[in-house]
């Protein structure tokens, strides 16, 4: 039954990857817009997310027995992303949240569930709020810009970083810990569909850029809350001993997302993207490795230090996009988040293997070496991921973004990074470097028969 | 796209087959391995362990070195420097339980490299590996004083990295971490090399520095404390230096 569940998992994540990427290069060249109904419109950043949700609710759905509500509540917030009217996005942010914490509903703990809401309380104050002053109902409306202030956006980067589930949930007292009824029977370890859940939050923040351009105290805030995020992160993972649960790695990465989003640039949107599909695939490795403690499993592909690896690639993205803004500190941030989660999956006890290719067909199909074969694909292919999915989004926000960072895909056969004088700054030839390290693994193989030969004669 | 593939593929032979990479590289780690009478490593090493010397060899055959074929492009230093780690990292997942201090080493090894490699960085304005071997025409006080900082730095952090000096142990290493080694000291000849080459008047530097390290070592090199202090102080000024680039660009921007 549990392989059973597995395989559905498996096959349904399968489908929403094909279908979301099918919608997102439909909408690439430009949004799709119902003719008779205005309420229905679909853009880059609406189909890379809807793929982000669909692609969560998969690994949900594989990993864990799920109660009706979080279907429900997964089923509301596919429509936020489908409609560009300011109300109807703020209800379904509200209707699914009030879904996804049913049970504290039903248990009537009206004050964990206030503590709940609070986000989504947060976003119908700022949105509608907009609208109510300034008669702004729609993101595409023509004064959407102007009516971007200050105060909106202070309450949209509010509750971004509370409906991550990062910010209030190791500060506080108990009874407003982000943590629903289930995570509190068990153990921390199973806090993480709240994580993936959580991911959905990016989406007011970076659709703020659809409003118009941000101002730079708005960006250095955001980039100042992400980059505190992920430090926080990092002193965590070094700090823990036991389990990789504990380690707030993922709360990390979306500090990683959130500051990237905040540089305001096409390769920084573009690396936010890629790090919350980097998170929805990390999230599930931790828990494929948490189920599987005890098999022989290669953690240094999983891990992020292998030069083209989904991981590795999402902080190479980030620390160009902090590159080509200037902020060289944030670079740092996240080179030492990167650093500490690669670490941090390295540590997980025990480890058995030394061989190379030592990955059981069992252990495969139990998701330690897909996961890691589908990172070193994603991480491979990035190039053609960016050129085709992630870089429209960032063509179609055009005119919110600086343009202190963007990224040319295939030169070198691979990404590169360019500043604003359109000078590279940060090369990344996945392919080439994958095709040479082939032909020199055939080298070294022939060297090490070559010393063999030379052993056996004397 | 294939084509773009193969035709890389037929620039680059020369650099993997014969220098940097390949023969040459190959001379050198016997060399290197000679030095240290542990040329039985190169016999003793099975297939699948030469496999992970991969990595860093690539690295070494894909560095921007005077004489070596032209590529058009170079690697940054984060793609360079995690190619040559990749021997530390299967170290690291192999390993049946991770040994605090060597784990303590690599924390802060990296927490100088970190901040050196960043400030470079800055004062190259690209994190491209090509950008690091050129000198800017005009010097000032300041970002040479900067570019030093952030080389000694760097070559800190090769000591608790690379376990050399007072950072040694009794494990003796494998083949690839040998060449990791190697790697290491490759890329960090790249921004010294453009530092001497402007200013031939400071080459006399390099050997007087030696005499007073091999002076110094008598009597500090073998106690940790004077590494630790030295260390938290270089750390403390690349960081320093990094803010007050950070303030400068923000001054700029903002005026």
């Amino acid at each position: 039954m549990e392989l059973l569940r597995q395989r559905f998992g498996l096959g349904i994540a399968a489908l929403s990857g094909v279908v979301g990427y099918a919608i997102a290069s439909y909408v690439r060249s430009q949004p799709w817009q119902a003719s008779d109904a205005l309420w229905l419109r679909i853009d880059a950043l609406s189909a890379i997310f809807l793929m982000v949700m669909l692609l969560s609710l998969a690994c949900l759905t594989g990993l864990a027995r799920l109660a009706w509500h979080k279907y429900a509540a997964f089923g509301t917030l596919l429509l936020a992303f489908l409609s560009p009217s300011l109300v109807l996005i703020c209800l379904a942010f509200l209707i699914s949240t009030l879904f996804w914490h049913y049970d504290l509903l039903k248990s009537r703990r009206f004050v964990a569930l206030a503590g709940q809401l609070a986000p989504s309380l947060l976003l119908c104050c700022a949105w509608l709020g907009m609208g109510a002053s300034n008669g702004v109902w729609n993101y595409t409306a023509r004064s959407a810009g102007e009516a971007l202030a200050s105060w909106v956006f202070a309450l949209t980067l509010g509750a971004t970083l509370l409906g991550g589930h990062s910010l209030l949930r190791h500060s506080l007292p108990d009874w407003l810990r982000l943590r629903s009824v289930q995570a509190e029977q068990h153990s921390e370890a199973l806090d993480w569909p709240n994580s993936l859940f959580g991911l959905a939050w990016l989406y007011p923040l970076l659709r703020l850029y659809s409003f118009g351009p941000w101002n730079n105290g708005w960006s250095l805030a955001t980039l100042l809350a992400g980059c505190a995020l992920c430090l926080w992160s990092v002193s965590q993972s070094f700090q823990a001993r036991t389990t990789l649960a504990e380690t707030g790695l993922v709360y990390g990465w979306i500090g990683l997302a959130i500051a990237t989003a905040g540089l305001g640039s096409a390769t920084g949107v573009s690396a936010a993207l890629v790090a919350l599909i980097c998170i929805v695939w990390l999230q599930s490795a931790l828990i494929v490795l948490e189920q599987h403690r005890n098999e022989p499993i290669q953690l240094w592909l999983i891990s992020g230090a292998v030069p083209i690896t989904l991981p590795f690639v999402a902080v190479w993205l980030a620390m160009s996009a902090a590159l080509g803004a200037g902020v060289l500190l944030a670079a740092g941030a996240f080179w030492l988040l990167g650093l500490s989660s690669a670490i941090a999956i390295l540590r997980l006890a025990p480890k058995r293997t030394d061989e190379l290719f030592d990955i059981s067909w069992r252990s495969f199909w139990q998701g330690s070496g897909l996961l890691a074969s589908l990172s070193l694909i994603l991480g491979l292919w990035m190039p053609g991921l960016l050129d085709q999915i992630i870089l429209p989004v960032a063509r179609q926000l055009q005119g919110g973004l600086t343009p202190y960072g963007d990224l040319t895909i295939w030169p070198w056969l691979g990404i590169s990074a360019v500043n604003s004088g359109r000078q590279p700054i940060a090369a990344l030839p996945s392919l080439l470097l994958a095709a040479l390290m082939l032909v020199l693994c055939a080298l070294a193989w022939l060297t090490a028969r070559l010393f063999e030969r030379h052993n056996d004669d004397q | 796209m294939i084509n773009d593939l193969l035709a890389m593929l037929g620039q680059a032979w020369p650099r993997l087959l014969l220098y940097p990479g390949g023969v040459c590289a190959l001379v050198v780690l016997w060399l290197w391995l000679a030095l240290h009478k542990q040329q039985a490593l190169l016999r003793n090493t099975s297939q699948s362990a030469w496999l992970h010397c991969v990595p860093p060899l690539l690295l070494i055959s894909l560095l921007p070195l005077r004489g070596a074929v032209e590529l058009g492009q170079s690697l940054d230093l984060f793609v360079a420097l995690c190619l040559a780690e990749w021997p530390l990292f299967r170290a690291l997942a192999s390993q049946t339980s991770l040994n605090e201090r060597s784990l303590g080493q690599i924390l802060q090894g990296y927490s100088l490299l970190i901040p050196s490699l960043l400030l470079l960085a800055d004062l190259n304005n690209s994190f491209l590996l090509g950008a690091q071997t050129a000198s800017p025409i005009v010097w000032k006080w300041d970002k040479l004083g900067l570019r030093w900082l952030a080389v000694l730095g760097w070559l800190l952090a090769l000591f608790p990295l690379c376990k050399l000096g007072p950072f040694q142990d009794e494990r003796s290493l494998s083949l690839a971490e040998q060449l990791r080694i190697l790697a290491h000291l490759a890329l960090i000849s790249l921004p010294l090399l453009a530092l001497l080459h402007d200013y031939v008047w400071l080459m006399p530097l390099v050997p007087i520095g030696l005499g007073l390290a091999v002076y110094a070592g008598e009597r500090w090199l073998r106690s940790p404390g004077f590494w630790l202090i030295t260390i938290k102080l270089v750390r403390g000024a690349l960081w320093l230096g990094l803010a007050w680039l950070a303030c400068q660009a923000l001054l700029e921007r903002a005026l």
